[in-house]
């Protein structure tokens, strides 16, 4: 190669370094190195030349990063300077990036844990489930002549078995399972076996499937353990199998099971799987998971579901006269029972309003840096005069915002790792056995900081941009650019402003509606007063009783209780009221009104006598429970109000007839509606029926649970235990707890709700106030001069004041209409999730406290923002600002 | 004493008797470095028009650069003296 051409590419290569650098130093490195290549080149072996090119080469692109990395520092350490001079500033864009990037972060993951799979479970996005339960008969036929699922299993979820072992009994939750519900869900035992057919015949010895979690906690991981026999509710099991780790059935966190067993094994080991009850088609007992056929779709399958189960249960044939009973499929691959319906409301919801909370903090950055560009251009121009490179302020510039958005990035990252440790709000819902852990979402944190950043970059670029269009004169003299003062509607600015107001009050609207539902939902009518109301379960038949002796044990517990000083009223319930994960059972009941049947879906609840009374749900018409209700041949019931209204408009329901399993009962009387499941859900149809000896022989899931009023100050959960201590020490009594915290329990994810999205809301105004004063202020600082000749020729200070407050006001009124009419779409796009809200709560989106308030609130509060650069207009001295020409 | 870079490259190697060169770009990225911490200036003194070339700058040693170089050689004395005593080496046989 030439000496020239080598040349040529050195000088070509010390582009690459920083342009001052280069411009200081380039034609003088370039000519020693010129210099050095020709000497050796004359007087020098080739070979020497080769190693001398090489030896400069290397030192180039050595330096080039060093060099650029010096100007970085540079750039930082001034950028650095710059940001501490204006500490409002920095503090305010830091925040608004920060709290921006630190809501989407906890947001999306808690998002990403609700959307997680079913763990251990083959191709969970495949499976499928029905809402409501149905019988084996039903599941049969929908295995075998339905062709709707490729493959088809059904389990009868939360099953208590008591496990003994080494003279200590335990309360585990089982399922019930058919026989191919392993094969269903795919999932491979870590050792051991799945079941067999072989297990399901009537003959089969028991066996039982393990979790790997009782397995670890009972048994220490032992694996000889498989293949030996337990004792399950008294009666003995061969362990087949232990499941992979983490696997705790279909659906871990309403149903999370330990043990599995074939419906062979449980005929004769669970009370409420009685061979006949595998035969009884109106025992709705069932859960169904499976796989739909090949080019089934859902809504094909649901419309087609209806009708095969209506004609298999020999149910009325008119879709007319079916009411308030639905089969949907639902999808069963969520860790959390999420239906597609609910996914707008559940990711949707919080989605749009942290999307709109980063919105709002880009914008919001994007005002502070426009604002503070204005001033800035000053310092640009006389560093451009100095001889300052435009690209070398473009870097400064870029330097800065990065600078800014790493702050804001830091403070993001904090703040979500705080928000998740605290207002960790799925975690009450959570079983603490799970292993869910709430990770934060990176990708989040990727999409958020580069969103932030983005706009950090952009919006920071803009005095460079500027003043790489203009003369540099203009910019010395007096630090503001020559340009028209008077208030334009699209400028840049205001549309910026405006958006962010309209933003803002869009924000402050709907988080204002959902807090606002949320509050009145946590003072909703429960139906009963839960003060002094306590509640213990005991579950005498697992428990090893005879059902005559469990029955005379506690037909009398309800008196002797009331004999112990300090309670007043006691009573029986079949289950537990107010559970987050209550077993709501539904029972399709025919009822007939105008001569015709009907079909619906109601709650019952069967209850011992005096239940009302102890609870204190008011009766409206007919009369409570009697001791003769509770014979076998007796078929009564209590209906509320929903149902009366709902079958019998208009009409008295007492003396009405009802079919329940089958078997005809009279309404004696009709209740207020008493709320026992979740609370956002508008009432349902519901009934009481007396507890009879059928019922104690084959107890709810959650046993028996004895229900006391007592007088305030009595510490009843201690006079229940004794008094169970005195009647059987071997009894054991769970669910201790009084009704007020389970009330409280149940409306801690409300309360929960309530502080998330009133904090967002709150941030939402924090920044509109904080981006529109700095725009005043910007505003502010370019007009001093036309503010200092107003003045000096004689404008008084309410004038002045009038003019700079005019500006906001209007941006301030324009944004209020603007962000009503976007809030009100926003809130017909998540109808479903509003009229919900709206039903339950009573709540209206026109509630004058949000329609008027929050733009009161919000015109105020920035109004305030606006006031404080103006004040500082009238303060101007005429003298000082015109001096500046 | 007024020098421009390549005479400084030339001078360095010169009195090391070849053992050290000091490459373009190494060299003018400490001399930037030395500007701004002034401890080297840019002269306007040039040459006679015959001996100069127009690309070329002068640079010369500031009265904060002449300290820090008198301080640099009594720190380095001190140092070899520190080293010598320590060792017990002597005179004689270190210098010879």
């Amino acid at each position: 190669m030439k000496t020239e051409t080598i040349l040529r590419l050195y000088r070509k290569f010390t582009h690459a370094l920083p342009e001052e650098f280069r411009r200081r130093h380039g034609p003088e490195m370039t000519e020693a190195a010129e210099d050095l290549v020709r000497y050796t080149a004359k007087r020098r072996t080739p070979g020497a030349l080769v190693a001398v090119v090489l030896r400069l080469f290397a030192d180039l692109f050595w330096r080039i990063p060093i060099e650029h990395a010096a100007e970085f520092r540079q750039n930082a350490h001034y950028g650095a300077r710059m940001l501490t001079k204006s500490p409002g500033f920095t503090l305010a864009s830091v925040i608004s990036l920060g709290i921006g990037i630190g809501l989407t972060v906890s947001t999306f993951s808690q998002l990403e844990l609700m959307m997680r799979p079913v763990p251990q479970v083959e191709d969970a996005a495949a499976l499928v489930s029905i809402n409501e339960r149905v019988s084996y008969p039903d599941y049969e036929y929908l295995r075998d002549g339905s062709g709707l699922f490729k493959s088809v299993a059904a389990y009868m979820p939360l099953v208590p078995l008591v496990v003994s072992k080494d003279g200590e009994a335990r309360r585990f939750w089982g399922h019930i399972v058919s026989s191919n519900y392993f094969p269903v869900l795919g999932t491979k035992p870590l050792l051991g076996r799945a079941f067999l057919e072989e297990d399901f015949r009537a003959d089969a010895s028991p066996v039982v499937f393990m979790s790997h979690r009782m397995w670890e906690n009972r048994f220490g991981r032992d694996p000889a353990v498989v293949g030996k026999a337990i004792s399950i509710n008294g009666h003995r099991a061969a362990i087949a199998g232990i499941g992979p780790e983490d696997f705790l059935g279909a659906a871990p966190l309403r149903e999370a099971a330990d043990l599995w067993i074939p419906t062979s094994t449980a005929a004769f080991m669970a009370p409420e799987a009685g061979r006949e009850r595998l035969h009884d088609r109106k025992a709705a007992a069932f859960s169904i998971i499976g796989r739909l056929s090949d080019g089934i779709r859902t809504d094909e399958a649901e419309a087609k579901l209806d009708t095969i189960l209506r004609k298999h249960d020999d149910a009325p044939q008119d879709p007319a006269e079916i009411i308030g009973r639905g089969l949907f499929i639902m999808p069963a691959d969520r860790l959390f029972p999420v239906s597609d319906d609910e996914l707008p409301i559940l990711i949707g919801l919080p989605a749009g309003i942290v999307g709109l909370s980063l919105w709002i903090a880009c914008s919001n950055v994007g005002t502070l840096l426009l604002a503070r560009g204005g001033p800035r251009q000053k310092e640009i121009a006389i560093r451009l005069a100095m001889g300052a490179s435009r690209s070398r302020i473009i870097r400064q510039l870029v330097t800065e915002s990065l600078m800014l958005a790493s702050l804001g990035g830091v403070v993001g990252w904090l703040f979500a790792v705080w928000s998740n440790s605290t207002m960790d709000w799925l975690k009450p819902m959570i079983p603490d056995f799970m292993h869910v852990e709430l990770r934060l979402d990176w990708r989040a944190f990727v999409f958020a900081a580069a969103v932030t950043g983005i706009s950090a970059l952009l919006f920071g670029l803009a005095p460079a941009l500027q003043a790489a269009r203009r003369d540099v004169v203009p910019g010395l003299k007096s630090g503001e650019w020559f340009e028209s003062k008077r208030f334009r509607w699209f400028s840049s600015r205001n549309l910026l402003v405006l958006q962010q107001v309209a933003g803002s009050l869009m924000l402050l609207l709907i988080t204002g509606f959902v807090v606002l539902g949320f509050e009145r939902t946590r003072s909703l009518d429960l139906g009963f007063d839960p003060a002094n109301l306590h509640m213990a379960s005991i579950d005498p038949v697992r428990n090893g009783y005879s059902v005559e002796r469990a029955q005379e044990m506690l037909e009398s517990l309800p008196d002797r209780m009331k004999r112990i000083p300090g309670i007043e009223e006691a009573t029986l319930t079949h289950k537990v009221p107010l559970g987050l994960y209550s077993d709501d059972t539904a029972y399709t009941v025919k009822t007939s009104a105008y001569d015709t049947s009907m079909m619906l879906t109601l709650r019952i609840e069967r209850v011992g006598i005096g239940f009302l009374d102890t609870v204190g749900v008011p009766m409206l018409r007919g009369r409570s429970f009697q001791r003769a209700d509770e014979s076998d041949d007796a078929r009564v019931l209590i209906i509320n109000e929903t149902m009366a209204t709902k079958t019998w408009p208009g009409e008295d329901p007492i003396g009405r007839q009802v079919e329940i399993e089958g078997a005809q009962h009279t309404v004696v009387g009709m209740t207020k509606d008493f709320r026992s499941g979740a609370v956002l859900e508008p009432p349902r149809p519901g009934a009481f029926l007396p507890m009879k000896a059928k019922d104690i022989a084959r107890p709810s899931h959650q046993g028996v649970t004895l229900l006391v009023r007592a007088k305030p100050g009595v510490d009843a959960a201690a006079a229940i235990r004794n008094e169970m201590r005195a009647i059987d020490p071997a009894l054991t009594v769970f669910n201790v707890s009084s009704l007020r915290e389970e009330v409280a329990a149940l409306m801690y994810v409300m309360r929960l709700a309530t502080y998330v999205y009133g904090g967002i809301g709150l941030f939402g105004l924090i920044l509109a106030v904080v981006g529109l004063g700095g725009v005043t202020a910007y505003s502010v600082t370019l007009r001093t001069r036309e503010i200092g000749i107003r003045m000096a020729l004689g404008a008084q200070r309410v004038d002045v004041l009038r003019l700079v407050l005019k500006e906001g006001f209007l941006l301030v009124v324009a944004g209020t209409v603007i962000g009503h009419a976007s809030a009100w779409g926003a809130m017909r796009a998540l109808g479903s999730f509003f009229e919900a809200l709206t039903t339950v709560t009573k709540t209206s989106t026109s509630d004058p406290l949000l329609v008027i308030g929050a733009p009161v609130l919000l015109a105020a509060l920035t109004m305030v923002a606006c006031y404080l650069p103006a004040r500082r207009a009238t303060r101007i001295d005429p003298l000082v600002s015109l001096r500046q020409e | 004493q007024e020098q421009h870079g390549y005479g400084i490259m030339q001078d360095v190697l010169e009195r090391t008797e070849g053992k050290v060169r000091l490459w373009p770009a190494t060299l003018y990225g400490t001399l930037k470095r030395m500007i701004e911490e002034e401890l080297i200036e840019e002269s306007d003194e040039r040459p006679a028009p015959e001996l100069d070339d127009a690309r070329r700058r002068y640079y010369r040693l500031t009265k904060f650069g002449q300290q820090v170089i008198e301080a640099e050689i009594d720190r380095l004395k001190d140092l070899v003296k520190a080293v010598q005593s320590k060792r017990r080496v002597p005179k004689r046989e270190a210098t010879s």
